[in-house]
């Protein structure tokens, strides 16, 4: 009996040694695109399907499109290999390198013919708070998700260098959404928050201003797993790098986002300031 | 009224009320709403999720229609979110709540809604309840208009009563003034009713249907009705069908007849009309009539006058037209159309210048308007071509005048006088002929005892002069020339019908067979005799030697007539003339046999035609006598025939003689026998009677001289005084004598003296007495001049046939004679 239970064992052993390879050998046919669960499933495979098929055509590779459940999830599963190629947000990629250390980089959005966003700092015109000063003394702030680089992490770094958070009475919240950032600043429930630029101009007209504008951070990227073939993440580079040249490769980079004018090259240093930050910040809490 | 505006009122605060309730209605269940919605807004408010309230908001607003606008406002007066329907609306709701969230704040939800709905609903509402108003309103006034209808009925039931009650006295006042009307007219009336039942007679009616009204009433029109046809007697529809079917009125014809109850008939006229109420719906028939067969009989009287007067008309011989005053024809007679061979309908209507030739239609004219002019008859005599030639005729025109002087119409009558004409003709040329034919037999019975004489005493001295050869030629000469006169004065005799006639029964075939060769001699080579004669053709009775001398003088006229050569034809043929064909020949219905003698010579014209039987007229100069037809005229004449003559210049000439068939048998046809050489000498006692002395002396000597004893006297008195004194063998008497001829004489003697033997002398046929003697004694009669030879011959004849004759006895003796002599 006891023979058996050791067979057994070993039988296991062999399977999970064998799985890995033939997910593997599998991965070699099809590629998971992973993404951060910024919006729902449904609207990100939408999104990311088409970038998804251009690049399985240019590669001869089935890619298929995956969220993760959370961000967290996300950049664990990026960090430990788990999937072939991931779209990040940059605090999100400077929290993975940071934890699993560099993964091959492919290339990095260029949004109005820029590759790096800035975040906006608001409060609404008729509350007299013109600068990051006048929010000293018991004022409520209101951000987007804790590891959204433009509606948390960079801007409260701001906050806190300015000495917003220095006495007690100062208060957050996490809205988990730029929009309810904006509206919770008009409805007067907050007296400030963080946004993107482009939140910010949809809500300006109702009364808004910004009050500070965040450093400029590099934008979203595309990272490869680390074990996957050179000569194929080479392709996927260089298919991404020349898709803005393309009609389809334009229209599926559209999909994501219609600002999208391209994908350009990255280096990880292009996120150093954004790793400033967060190891400040990090080291506040 | 009043109930009308009560109605309205309560109807007025039930829409309103409806209305009312409609709009509480509805604002509570927007608040409900409102109420529901809000705590789903707070919640998502109190998660802070400003972005799902406001989504919730647009979505909450766009999924329902109703809603006009949403406006979700924070304590600063943000507005949250804003919705905004893109339909306009009219009428709108608005509710309002507030949705307190957190510790300390406070949205304001603003809801407005659309309740249009509410609006068209309690239009149509409305509708409904106009629409009912409308329908109570419709009853009403149709209750109210029964109402009054009611009323009005009932007065007009009232006055129809009324108006009943007038119309029943008012018809009772007419049913009397109509039985009064109907029983005082003179017209039979009969009334039915719809089906055809009598329902009413006047007098009349009941006199000629000989049925009673109550016997009639009730009965059917066509058994108290009966009626037929005058003329077929076949029974005419009833009228009553008819009216009664169609509604119209019918008039019987002229020619009905009823038949009443006890067989008399009536002629009646009638008519019958359909009986109709002021609807013009038919209620029965109304038959009037009348008795009218004493019209109908003058009428039948007239129509046969007429009849007749057309008829006579139309049979007349005579050409009979009448023009209107334009000259239009507007009757003619068959004549008429025969005439000018045209057809009444051709004629009608027209005047002669649509029919005639303008020439014709202008002396037409003329004559129609001198009648026109002088206003009275006038005379003429027209002369119109037809197939056999140009007819005369004698015409009378004159106008006819109406009631009021005006003459309206000029009639003619044409008689056609063309045969007339020819038959006064022929009888001024028979006159001519026999005043000529009188005249030269006076002068040749005259000559002829002149030239007896002559001869007698040239043969008397002949005898005597016989030595003496010198002077027996004198004597000859002068018998010659006395012979000569004697045949001169035979032509002459021939013409004028005294020739003595010595008929013979013959066939002509016979006799022309008998003359071809001498004929055709006569005719010479140049022209061509033809026979075309017929088979079995029947005897006739003439004088040989006229119809000989006849046929030759013919031929030698018809030689003359073809100098240059053609054809005579000689043609017989029996003949059966009918009334109407021998009327035209001027002969009596009967047998006769033709002889046509056709030349293909110069022809005649129609004057010469005229005169060619005329004694002396001759075409020859002094090649003929003129005296050749004359003769043949004469011996046609006598033999109880006639002569056509056809003929035209340059066509040549047909002469036809017709003769009357002879029931007897045929004499050979042989020339006469002249001479004798029997013994002539005798010893009887003869009495010679004749008015001229030279002629008995003549008589006497040559008698004499064959040794007769012979007595003389010169009339019949004489002779009978003789008579009484003497024995006579034989009586020798002129026929022509003053007081009594010699048929007298003979008559007497024979009478008193039946064994003397008489012998009659003339010189010329005279026919007056002939009845009183029998036919042997003019048979026997010798002509003057005679020969002695002849003279003797009879004499020894006579004498030695016996010692009485045949003939006449007293009992024989015609009455006129006896009773002229007193016998």
């Amino acid at each position: 009996m006891k023979s058996c239970i050791s067979h057994f064992h070993i039988t296991l052993a062999i399977l999970f040694l064998v799985l890995p390879l033939c997910q593997s050998a599998s991965a070699e046919d099809s590629l998971i695109l992973a993404v951060h669960p910024f919006l729902s499933n449904e609207e990100l495979e939408k999104k990311f399907t088409p970038i998804a098929d251009y690049l399985g055509s240019k590669t001869g590779k089935k890619i298929i499109v995956r969220v993760g459940s959370s961000y967290e999830e996300h950049i664990q599963y990026i960090g430990s290999d788990k999937v072939d190629i991931a779209y990040m947000g940059p605090a999100s990629y400077v929290r993975m390198v940071t934890k699993f250390g560099n993964k091959p980089l492919l290339a990095k959005l260029e949004v109005n013919g820029q590759s790096f966003f800035q975040g906006n700092i608001i409060a609404r015109k008729d509350s007299g708070i013109k600068t990051m000063a006048d929010l000293l003394g018991g004022k409520r702030i209101a951000f987007g998700d804790p590891n959204s680089t433009m509606s948390y992490i960079v801007p409260h770094y701001m906050l806190h260098k300015a000495g917003v958070f220095s006495g007690r009475s100062t208060e957050h919240q996490f809205l988990y959404s730029h929009d309810n950032v904006a509206l919770g600043v008009l409805s007067g429930d907050y007296d400030a928050g963080a946004v993107k630029p482009a939140v910010f101009r949809k809500y300006e007209e109702n009364g808004l201003r910004t009050i500070a504008v965040t450093p400029e951070i590099s934008e979203h990227l595309f990272v490869a797993r680390k074990n996957l073939p050179v000569e194929l993440i080479e392709m996927l580079r260089n298919a991404m790098l020349s898709m803005s040249k393309e009609t389809k490769g334009l229209a599926a980079l559209h999909a994501i986002k219609k600002s999208i004018t391209g994908l350009v090259e990255v280096e990880s240093s292009d996120y150093d300031n954004l790793r400033k930050i967060i190891l400040e910040s990090d080291s506040l809490h | 009224m009043f109930v009308l505006l009560m109605l309205f009122l309560a109807g007025w605060l039930i829409y309103d009320a409806r209305f009312q309730h409609e709009i509480k209605s509805v604002s509570i269940e927007t608040k409900n709403e409102l109420n529901f919605t809000s705590v789903l807004i707070e919640e998502r408010l109190q998660k802070r999720n400003y972005q799902l309230a406001n989504h919730f908001v647009l979505s909450w607003g766009e999924n329902k229609p109703e809603i006009v606008e949403i406006i979700l406002t924070t304590s600063n007066g943000f507005e949250l979110a804003h919705y905004s329907s893109p339909q306009s609306t009219t009428h709108k709701l608005v509710e309002v709540t507030e949705i307190p969230y957190s510790y300390d704040s406070v949205a304001i939800l603003k809801l407005y809604r659309s309740i249009d709905n509410v609006y068209v609903a309690q239009k149509y509402f409305m509708y409904q309840l106009l629409a009912g108003y409308f329908l109570i309103a419709a009853i009403l006034i149709f209750l109210v208009y029964i109402n009054i209808r009611a009323q009005e009925q009932k007065k007009e039931l009232i006055y129809e009563i009324k108006r009943r009650k007038q119309t029943e006295v008012s018809l009772q006042e007419r049913e009397q003034n109509l039985n009064v009307t109907l029983n005082s007219i003179a017209d039979a009336v009969i009334t039915t009713d719809v089906d055809g039942n009598i329902a009413r007679m006047n007098p009349v009616a009941i006199q000629l249907t000989g049925w009673s009204f109550d016997e009639a009433k009730g009965q059917p029109l066509k058994i108290i009705f009966p009626v037929i046809n005058a003329t077929t007697r076949e029974p005419i529809a009833n009228p009553v069908e008819k009216v009664l079917a169609n509604g119209e009125t019918v008039y019987l014809s002229n020619h009905t007849t009823l038949i009443s109850r006890d067989g008399t008939e009536y002629q009646i006229a009638d008519s019958a009309a359909p009986i109709r109420d002021d609807d013009g719906s038919i209620l029965g028939m109304v038959l009037v009539f009348n008795d009218v067969t004493e019209q109908y009989l003058l009428r039948e009287a007239a129509a046969e006058s007429k009849k007749d007067l057309q008829a006579i008309i139309d049979n007349s011989p005579a050409v009979i037209y009448v023009k209107d005053t334009e000259g239009r024809y507007t009757f003619i007679n068959q004549q008429f159309e025969r005439l000018y061979r045209m057809q009444r309908e051709q004629i009608i209507g027209k005047s002669d210048h649509d029919i005639f030739p303008a020439r014709t239609a202008d002396e037409f004219k003329v004559n129609f308007k001198a009648v026109l002019e002088a206003g009275h008859a006038l005379e003429s005599e027209d002369v119109a071509s037809q197939n056999d030639g140009l007819h005369t005729y004698f015409s009378v025109r004159f106008p006819l005048f109406n009631d009021m002087g005006h003459a309206y119409a000029v009639c003619s009558i044409s008689t056609d006088i063309t045969e007339r004409r020819r038959q006064e003709e022929q009888l001024r040329r028979s006159q001519k002929m026999d005043a000529l034919g009188k005249l030269t037999g006076g002068i040749a019975h005259d000559y002829n005892n002149l030239l007896g004489i002559i001869m007698g005493y040239a043969e008397h001295l002949s005898d005597h002069l016989a030595s003496d050869s010198k002077l027996s030629k004198y004597t000859h000469e002068i018998h010659h020339a006395a012979v000569r006169g004697a045949k001169l004065t035979k032509k002459l005799l021939d013409f004028s019908r005294h020739k003595p006639f010595d008929k013979e029964r013959l066939s002509i075939n016979a006799l022309l067979q008998d003359r071809r060769l001498m004929l055709e001699k006569t005719l010479t080579a140049r022209i061509k005799l033809v026979y075309d004669l017929a088979n079995n053709l029947w005897p006739i009775e003439v004088d040989i030697s006229d119809l000989d001398n006849a046929i030759v003088n013919m031929n030698i006229n018809a030689l003359h007539a073809m100098e240059s050569g053609g054809q005579l034809t000689i043609q017989t043929k029996n003949l059966k003339l009918n009334k109407m064909d021998s009327q035209l020949l001027h002969l009596d219905a009967g047998d006769y046999v033709s002889l046509s003698i056709i030349d293909t010579g110069c022809g005649m014209d129609e004057a010469t035609k005229e005169k060619i039987f005329d004694p002396f007229f001759s075409t020859k100069g002094r090649r003929g006598t003129g005296l050749g037809l004359s003769q043949v005229y004469g011996f046609v004449e006598r033999s109880g025939g006639t002569i056509k003559v056809y003929s035209r210049p340059g066509h040549g000439s047909r002469f036809i003689f017709y003769f009357p068939r002879s029931h007897h048998a045929v004499t050979s046809a042989q020339a006469p026998t002249l001479f004798s050489s029997r013994n002539l000498e005798g010893t009887e006692t003869l009495l010679v009677v004749d008015d001229e002395q030279s002629i008995v002396e003549l008589a006497q000597a040559i008698l004499i001289t064959r040794g007769y004893h012979v007595f003389t006297a010169n009339d019949g008195e004489q002779a009978l005084s003789i008579l009484e004194k003497e024995s006579v063998d034989l009586l020798i008497s002129d026929v022509i004598m003053p007081n009594m001829d010699g048929y007298q004489l003979a008559a007497e003697v024979q009478q008193r003296y039946p064994r003397i033997k008489i012998q009659l002398v003339s010189g010329f046929v005279d026919d007056r007495y002939k009845h009183l003697t029998n036919d042997a004694l003019r048979q026997s009669l010798i002509y003057k001049p005679y020969t002695s030879n002849t003279l003797l011959e009879r004499v020894r004849t006579l004498l030695d046939e016996g010692k009485t004759i045949d003939g006449l006895s007293a009992q024989t003796m015609p009455s006129e004679l006896k009773k002229w002599r007193g016998v």
